[in-house]
């Protein structure tokens, strides 16, 4: 019986399926049943759905449907790799919806974010605060009505002038005002009162006591704020403070173009940039319904997994630094460094690259790039080899890492954990094997996966990647399709001097040889953007509503400035039908999820990103509960948290 | 810095106090790291070893703000952070820089939104901009020694 069926009989009249351009399943759910339904699902149906795998909000206002806001749910069923999104309809006058915590524990932060970002409340929510905003901040940012640049800082900007500030000091010195006539502290306030409250509150007979750790913390990724309650060295409880690198990528790509989104996804996981870009593209070819060509999916592969392993070497590297091993962190950022090498030959940039397009990627591989590639592996498993010796067996590390940061593949899968945090508990959930993406289904490589589900588990798990993804390269290197060189905008292959310097082509012109003249494109600067000649031209599809054309069609034929106005002038642009769409990646912390929606204009109307990192903090306390806080350092290094994707 | 044209007989040299003061400071910068976001990744190749910040005495990052007295302030400013950024500032003794790494901390960069602070300089002084995003580690470099160029010729304070 198919799932709609199913679910036609447990609620009769209740549920109506929607139609998507993505072939998944997408139901329309009454808020009332919403807990049945989920609870069914989860427990029930068949295939059932373990994962919580997102829960958002979408505004409504400017799609012309009679309810204001909707909230999406995306669940999985790992036994049948197989997704369902559920969606209830929310009126502006009662955003109210009923809490989904008591059926997947992965919902609590989720919600939260729902109800900072668009104000719908969740019923019986047992900790509903703002998440990603600060307390003071008014209103709800994502949605329509409220101004993308309006901004409500917590600082004056009276601090300019460093002379000015002088001036104060010595007044104040001057003064010696007592303690009460100080002015207010500017800064921290809200959080200084939080902990005093805190402190205020506890019995004094208590033995426990509150540590803050962050948000500017040495060891701490990035930027977060840990409440640790502490009974002695151990850990009770810890309350997670994110937001604090919330940069409105939500909301940036409301106000962008589709190709405008790309640069905004590198920032998102900046530690392998081109997973994110693969992953946005994907989802809105989804939507165009384009297929790229099959170079484009092999050099797609090849930097995703080039990005998943300086992802590993980053995480790996400033994790064994924070125990204390600066040595093994300088070598793997030394591999690094031969990757990113190859990264800059190709894209043109280290580390935000930019280089995927709706439709292709930015840029072909040069010519040495194999060879480049190849020497850049051997460093790599030279240098895990090395840290690996370094590491793996030494007595510290062992003991940091054993037994620390546990959590139990029931708990990981109720918080909706994936990447190798999931898989160091024994779950083998990859999306690239699982849903295989582009072409991962004609590579041999295997998926590692731990038993305990500690540290020392999760590390040995990305050390394996590393390998593994090496071997994805190598194997891509070899099946690497060639394809026409030199082929026209009609998919016509053209002889090889078909590029002339600009001026040739004029002399071309002048003396009268025009015969082929049409064929002929001019030959641009190499320094423009995507320029050398044909390198690229045959890793893009034959889709000239939303590919760019080269340069050297650009600034050489009429076609091609027709062709790149259209897609890059205002008013213009790619204009994916009005639809919905979700895909998924593997990306270096996990599934990494786009669900686009697009009104039928040039802009996309909502990008919703399923980040990793938000599902794992939001079960950190789990792991660390019970733990020393020395354990809390080595659990935060493996989580890998990166604090553009998950406050994004 | 030409110290034969200093030297007066063969043991004794003389130079301006304040000369010879920002020489000795300007060679040993203990900064602050104060990393938000994606500059973080550029920033960790510049400090290791391919590219070296050691070079330039400035490798030693202290993470507290008292025993710090370069601000490096690596990746985006968001308003929720700002108050903080602003709280390590004051808690800095003086004589104290600021670097603004990276174009988010320089103006804001392309997050023109409700959430970004449209950069540090609304909030903090700041002596030495490093544009990109993130910033080549070459940049850097020449960043940080337009940084030195500044402490050792700035009128000292002692």
């Amino acid at each position: 019986m198919s799932l709609s069926e199913q679910l036609q009989q447990q609620f009769p009249g209740l549920i109506e399926q929607e139609e998507t351009a993505t072939g998944e399943p997408l139901f329309r759910v009454p808020r009332n049943q919403i807990i049945e339904v989920c609870t069914f699902l989860r427990d029930s149906s068949s295939p059932s759905f373990d994962f919580l795998m997102d829960l958002f909000g979408v505004d409504c206002l400017n799609l012309g449907v009679p309810y204001r806001f909707a909230v999406h749910y995306n669940l999985y069923s790992s036994q049948a790799a197989q997704r369902i999104h559920l969606k209830i309809p929310v009126p502006f006058a009662d955003p109210i919806v009923p809490s989904l915590t008591q059926v997947w524990p992965a919902a609590n932060w989720f919600e939260r974010e729902v109800w900072d970002m668009f104000g719908i409340r969740f019923k019986k929510h047992p900790d509903l605060r703002r998440i990603l905003m600060y307390d003071e901040f008014k209103g709800h940012p994502l949605r329509k009505d409220y101004p993308y640049n309006k901004r409500q800082p917590l600082v004056d900007d009276s601090y300019t002038d460093r002379e000015i500030q002088r001036y104060v000091a010595a007044q104040e010195q001057v003064q010696m005002p007592s303690d009460e006539q100080q002015p207010a502290a500017t800064g921290n306030t809200a959080l200084l009162e939080d902990v005093q409250r805190e402190v205020a509150a506890e019995d004094l007979t208590e033995t426990s006591f509150l540590l803050n750790m962050g948000p500017s913390h040495p060891a701490m990724h990035g930027v977060i704020h840990l409440k640790l309650k502490l009974d002695g060295e151990t850990i009770e409880d810890v309350d997670v403070g994110i937001g604090y690198l919330h940069r409105a990528f939500e909301k940036e790509s409301e106000v962008s173009k589709w190709n405008q989104v790309f640069p905004y996804t590198d920032r998102l996981n900046y530690v392998s940039p081109v997973i994110n870009n693969v992953g946005y593209a994907l989802a809105v070819e989804k939507l165009l319904g384009i297929e790229i060509t099959e170079r484009a999916k092999f050099l797609r592969v090849i930097m995703s997994e080039i990005s998943r392993i300086g992802d590993h070497l980053t995480c790996l590297g400033a994790n064994a630094m924070e125990l204390g091993a600066f040595t093994a962190f300088l070598y793997f950022i030394e591999a690094r460094e031969a990757l990113w090498e190859l990264v800059e030959e190709i894209t043109g940039a280290r580390l935000t690259v930019s280089w995927v397009r709706v439709g292709g990627v930015k840029a072909d591989l040069t010519a040495d790039f194999p060879q480049h590639c190849r020497a850049a592996l051997k460093t790599v498993r030279e240098k895990i080899a090395e840290f690996d010796k370094l590491l793996s067996r030494n007595r510290i590390f062992h003991d940091r890492m054993v037994g620390t940061g546990v959590i139990s593949r029931e708990k990981a899968i109720a918080y909706g954990f994936t990447g190798p945090v999931l898989r160091s508990t024994g779950v083998d959930y990859d999306v690239r094997k699982a849903n295989p993406y582009l072409v991962y289904d004609r590579f041999d490589f295997d998926i590692p996966y731990g038993e305990k589900g500690d540290n020392y588990d999760r590390y040995l798990c990305r050390l394996e990647e590393m390998l593994q993804s090496c071997r994805i390269i190598e194997q891509a290197l070899e099946k690497l399709p060639g394809g026409a060189l030199n082929v026209d905008h009609e998919g016509k292959e053209m002889p090889d001097d078909i590029l002339l310097p600009g001026s040739a082509m004029a002399d071309r012109g002048k003396t009268g040889h025009t015969s082929a003249i049409l064929q002929i494109q001019a030959l641009s600067d190499p320094t423009l953007s995507g320029g050398n000649g044909p390198w690229h031209e045959k890793i893009y599809p034959d889709e000239k509503r939303v590919v760019l054309p080269e340069k050297e069609k650009t600034y050489g034929s009429i076609e091609g400035v027709m062709n790149h106005f259209m897609l890059i002038m205002d008013g213009h642009g790619i204009r994916p039908p009005a639809g919905e769409a979700y895909s998924a990646v593997e990306g270096g912390n996990g599934e990494l999820g786009f669900y686009v929606i697009s009104d039928g204009t040039d802009q996309p109307y909502r990008v919703r990103v399923r980040p990793p990192c938000f599902s794992l903090m939001s079960g950190f306390h789990e792991m660390i509960r019970g733990d020393q806080i020395a354990d809390l350092i080595a659990t935060f290094g493996t989580i890998n948290m990166i604090a553009g994707e998950l406050d994004r | 810095m030409g110290i034969r044209e200093h030297l007066g007989g063969d043991n004794f040299l003389t130079t301006r106090l304040d000369d010879a003061i920002g020489w000795a400071r300007k060679y040993s910068i203990f900064q602050y790291p104060f990393v938000t976001a994606c500059c973080g990744m550029e920033f960790m190749s510049v400090a290791c070893s391919h590219y070296d910040l050691d070079r330039f005495g400035a490798a030693l990052p202290r993470f507290s703000p008292r025993q710090a007295d370069v601000l490096m302030v690596v990746g985006t400013i968001s308003h929720k952070m700002a108050p903080i950024l602003r709280r390590v500032y004051e808690q800095m003794c003086e004589p104290k820089w600021v670097v603004a790494f990276g174009v988010c901390t320089c103006t804001g960069g392309f997050y023109d939104n409700y959430a970004t602070v449209q950069g540090i300089d609304t909030i903090i002084p700041v002596d030495v901009y490093i544009p990109g995003c993130p910033p080549r580690p070459e940049t850097v470099l020449d960043g940080l020694m337009k940084l030195q160029e500044k402490i050792h010729h700035q009128q000292q304070q002692y």
